[in-house]
């Protein structure tokens, strides 16, 4: 099976844009509706779906989400419908908390062991029923700011799950997982303020325009008053 | 909609400008097409940035023209047509006609009971032609829509799933097709979704508390204060742009890609910063 950057045709260290660009000129060529003159178009097809499979795989590596067991379309092992099975936090399931598996022993509380549950189906992508255990649990250690954390940001309460994140590294400061989770969280938006300032930043633009007619007409005026001084 | 999705207009290239406009346009075009010309009313920046982003994820043949405008009698406007331009137009209309019976139901004041009335009046037979053309993403959106309704009258102070249950709206209509990419497009729009509801909320609140109307953001600016919301709101707000954003890297758009990250980066931003500056100038 070819490495699904030797389908694109681009190196591996080639950026995101280099590997989006190879992508279009391949799936321009290979699109169904280029290819439907073409005696070869069954073949032009094939090409095309491998094109966007390799793409796909290679961007979701790319952002930790990995290949793992999951469909083409992105669906979870559990089969159910919800697209937020994707978001399975990036890298996190394959250390730690999610692969001990921790034996349940007699001298856990019965908090714990609902932990242990909760744990469990956040690693089988069962977030909604971690959810409902966590819910449940009234002692809230680190270990369940934690588990909340990621079981939320998997279905996509991404603003809970920050909260969650920062109070388990509070009560648990030399915790390296839960400082992980945290840090990825502010990467993100940190991330984006850096990219956001290339495009001018978050402030307000000059032009005020709310709705439609308002908007034509201050376009109307400032074409005229544009024409007017190039 | 609201407005949110709107480019930040002096960074752009003039050629971006014109690109954007093109397909402003090309959807009040479209809208115009459906034969009446009150569905024109269901313009708005918002849709016009569905049209660009699905224009460029999918790349179909498109015709780019100069054509009259009966806004612009002096030049022409560039208009940019493509299949996707009718799916956008059906999604605007369906999401003006929801919004109007919406908000004549809530009844909140007159004014908005009877514009809500006379959209709906307006768009009824349109609305049910999308009904039949698309009854399970309509389903899903009424769905949805009902789970908005029963939070605020409940007084939800979950901000997650109140804010949620607009994302998905806004993700089902961002996913035109089930494809490859329907997971990165349904969570693209979901983040982008709560953005503007959570947005919306913010520019509300003080109108709201007024008018003891429903707002998620009630607690918050009892508990922080006009200034502590603004920081709380930011923050969110932030955190659900770079999700969104996070999604949208991820697929191939290299057509106008610069564009649309114009808009998501920076021109999202507009309405929000303007509400703080207004509110310092009243000071």
């Amino acid at each position: 099976m070819r490495s699904p950057y030797n389908v694109l045709g681009v190196p591996e260290n080639a950026s995101d844009d280099e590997i989006k660009k190879a992508y279009r000129r391949l799936s321009r060529k290979y699109h169904p509706d280029a290819n439907i003159n073409n005696p070869n178009k069954e073949v032009a097809e094939e090409k095309f779906k491998e094109v966007q499979e390799a793409y796909k795989q290679i961007m979701d590596i790319r952002s930790g989400k990995g290949s793992g067991y999951k469909t083409a379309y992105g669906e979870s092992k559990s089969g159910g419908s919800n697209p937020f099975n994707d978001f399975d936090f990036g890298g996190f399931g394959s250390f730690g908390e999610f692969n001990q598996r921790r034996q349940a022993s007699s001298t856990e509380t019965a908090d714990e062991k609902y932990l242990t549950a909760a744990c469990y189906y956040i690693s089988e992508g069962l977030n909604e029923e971690a959810l409902k255990i966590l819910v449940q649990i009234k002692t809230r250690n680190a270990r369940w700011y934690f588990l909340s954390a990621v079981a939320n940001l998997n279905v996509g309460n991404n603003i809970i799950a920050e909260r969650h994140a920062a109070q388990a590294v509070n009560m648990e400061p030399y915790n390296t997982e839960y400082r992980s989770l945290y840090l990825k969280i502010k990467q993100g938006t940190a991330g984006y303020r850096q990219r956001s300032a290339q495009y001018g930043g978050m402030q307000m633009s000059s032009f005020p325009c709310v709705c439609c007619m308002t908007n034509m007409l201050c376009d109307l005026c400032c074409r005229c008053i544009r024409i007017g001084t190039i | 909609m609201f407005g949110y999705i709107a480019a930040n207009k002096p960074e752009l290239k003039i050629k971006e400008y014109n690109v954007y406009r093109s397909y402003y346009c090309g959807l009040c075009k479209a809208l115009g097409k459906k034969g009446r010309q009150c569905a024109r009313l269901s313009l708005s920046y918002d849709m016009a940035f569905v049209y660009l982003f699905l224009s460029s994820l999918y790349e179909p043949k498109k015709t780019q023209k100069n054509e009259h405008c009966i806004l612009h009698p002096v030049t022409r406007v560039m208009v940019t047509e493509n299949k996707i331009a009718d799916y956008t137009a059906d999604m605007s209309v369906l999401m003006t006609y929801l919004k109007g019976r919406d908000d004549f139901k809530d009844r909140e004041t007159i004014g908005k009971s009877v514009a809500g009335r006379l959209v709906m009046d307006a768009q009824e037979k349109d609305y049910k032609k999308i009904r039949e053309k698309y009854p399970r993403k309509v389903g899903i959106i009424l769905s949805y829509m009902k789970k908005l309704d029963e939070g605020e009258k409940a007084l939800s102070r979950d901000i997650d799933y109140m804010a949620g249950n607009f994302g998905h709206i806004m993700g089902e209509i961002l996913c035109m097709n089930s494809d490859i990419w329907e997971s990165t497009v349904r969570g693209m729009g979901f983040y982008l979704g709560k953005f503007i509801y959570l947005m919306d909320a913010y520019e509300d609140i003080e109108n709201d508390i007024k008018k003891k109307n429903y707002n998620p953001f009630f607690d918050a600016y009892k508990r922080l204060g006009r200034e502590g919301l603004y920081e709380y709101a930011k923050k969110i707000l932030l955190i659900m742009m770079a999700d969104c954003t996070k999604e949208f890297e991820r697929l191939p758009i290299v057509d106008n890609a610069e564009l649309i990250r114009n808009i998501l980066y920076s021109g999202v931003w507009t309405k929000f910063e303007r509400k703080r500056i207004n509110h310092e100038k009243s000071l």
